[in-house]
């Protein structure tokens, strides 16, 4: 476990943040009431893979999210480059959350509290070989602390000439009364994260 | 063992990485020590490591060496030619080559004296690379040698072991699965001619990306011997199921994407990186931000 942020971290200033999220799937089979007969059972619709991506090393579970409608569609865009017209639109789906320790790094003070640049936060990492500093970030965040999610600028969104924010969450460091909830189209919660309290968290 | 067979008819290269122009000083060096290449001697030695008939040794400027996007199998750096200060800087460089082919190339440093007992030195000279456990470092020649028979041995039973995809929770929904199955053979197997054609590749292209020879994939395109292999193709073209095409996907598969640093993805496919773009496409299929 590198220990590079781990002194930065317990001083650097945290937020709560309180809305939906977003998350734009291509795929409109994944979304149960799409599916033709419906599905037997419900997929898990906070599934994690556990598989790298900007803020995560493998194995650590998280959830990543957009904080715009817009941001969500550029990032479910961005890998899809020369396809002007796919077939199928994507399916958006919301998510609540409820989250009391969060990182912010959109600050500019945050950032340079954790010797973090701008290049930093939008360096490549599916090629990388060895974890990138956000990666790392996400590691001693998700194992070492009491944040429970990151805010982030998204590249895709930058790319699209927006300004766009997304959020990953860690599924183990969300804890009551922090909430993660997705709505089905009943308006009826359909799944949520605690699945139950835990006892003994600060 | 067949894939052995199917190994020796296939071309593997061991680079060195040579000084093409070197100081009157290190010239004087060079013509007055043992070498692994430019002279004579260094071609008599080549000749007694015996190495497979298919594995040649070629030679490059270690300018060039580092610029390759893909490392050969193994690849050679004679501290002789550059010291042991210059090899120290350009470490990071070759691990970055080494770990844009899958993590399966080796690198073989024979320095000479200069690290001999130096743990600190090794630490550095080790510490970029992703799989330490793939760099040998040697200290005479005959060191040298046994080291390059040692990994081009590794090498060889990685490739034959190359692990199966991994698991994908999109493997249980119906539509994804049916969404390939013009891939398959009627008894379920992937065809290797299937995926080609899907791909835009020449059956040898595939063949040869596979490890086998173009006649044996020709001969038996769904062998249960390829199917481990072409999972990984199956899964990169799931993507199908939001394109308009396979012309589509083609044209996806040939355009720089800016998630992949500007490569195209089938770049990714000829440096055989087939986890991490089927990874990417579960990524695209799923909605995760990148």
């Amino acid at each position: 476990m590198p220990d590079r942020f781990v002194k930065e971290l317990l001083s650097v200033p945290t937020i709560s943040i309180r809305k939906w999220l977003f998350r734009a799937v291509p795929f409109f089979q994944l979304v149960p009431e799409s599916r033709q007969p419906p599905l037997l059972a419900p997929p898990d619709w906070l599934f994690t893979s556990g598989r790298r991506n900007r803020f995560n090393t493998r194995d650590l579970h998280c959830l990543y999210l957009s904080e715009e409608e817009t941001t969500a569609l550029s990032e479910q865009r961005r890998p899809l480059v020369g396809q002007d017209d796919p077939t199928e639109h994507p399916v958006i789906f919301r998510v609540e959350v409820n989250l009391h320790r969060v990182l912010d790094l959109t600050e500019t003070i945050v950032c340079m509290a954790l010797g973090l640049d701008l290049g930093d936060l939008e360096a490549p990492w599916v090629k990388a070989r060895t974890p990138t500093a956000t990666q790392i970030l996400g590691q001693v965040v998700a194992m070492r602390s009491d944040i429970s999610a990151i805010r982030f600028p998204s590249v895709a969104a930058k790319e699209s000439g927006t300004v766009g924010v997304n959020v990953v969450i860690y599924r183990e460091q969300v804890a009551s009364p922090d909430k993660v909830t997705i709505y089905g189209r009943d308006g009826k919660p359909a799944q949520s994260w605690p699945a139950q309290p835990r006892k003994g968290r600060k | 063992m067949v894939y052995i067979d199917y190994m020796k008819t296939i071309d593997q290269e061991i680079l060195v990485a040579v000084d093409p122009s070197p100081s009157h000083e290190r010239e004087e060096r060079l013509s007055t020590r043992r070498r692994l290449r430019g002279n004579a001697a260094s071609q008599r030695w080549w000749k007694s490591l015996n190495l497979p008939e298919n594995w040649h040794v070629s030679e490059s400027p270690i300018q060039t060496v580092i610029q390759r996007k893909v490392a050969p199998p193994i690849t050679v750096i004679d501290e002789a030619h550059y010291g042991t200060n210059h090899v120290m800087k350009v470490a990071a460089s070759l691990a970055e080559v080494q770990g844009g082919s899958s993590g399966t190339a080796f690198v073989v440093f024979f320095c000479g004296h200069g690290l001999r007992n130096m743990v600190a030195d090794r630490v550095k000279l080790l510490s970029p690379f992703p799989q330490p456990e793939r760099v040998e470092i040697a200290y005479t020649l005959k060191e040298a040698g046994e080291s390059i028979r040692e990994v081009i041995a590794k090498w060889q039973v990685l490739q034959m072991r190359m692990a199966p995809a991994k698991p994908s929770p999109l493997d249980s929904i119906q539509e994804v699965v049916q969404g390939t199955q013009d891939l398959r053979e009627d008894d379920g197997n992937l065809s290797a001619k299937k995926v080609a054609t899907l791909f835009g590749l020449t059956l040898r292209e595939l063949a040869l990306l596979l490890q086998r020879t173009p006649q044996a994939v020709n001969k038996t395109p769904a062998a249960d011997s390829l199917q481990d292999a072409l999972a990984y193709f199956e899964r990169i073209a799931r993507l199908r199921g939001i394109l308009k095409d396979d012309a589509s996907f083609r044209k996806w598969l040939r355009i720089a994407n800016p998630t992949l640093e500007g490569d195209a993805p089938l770049k990714l496919v000829q440096a055989r990186q087939w986890q991490e773009l089927a990874d990417l496409v579960e990524d695209i299929l799923t909605g995760s931000p990148t």
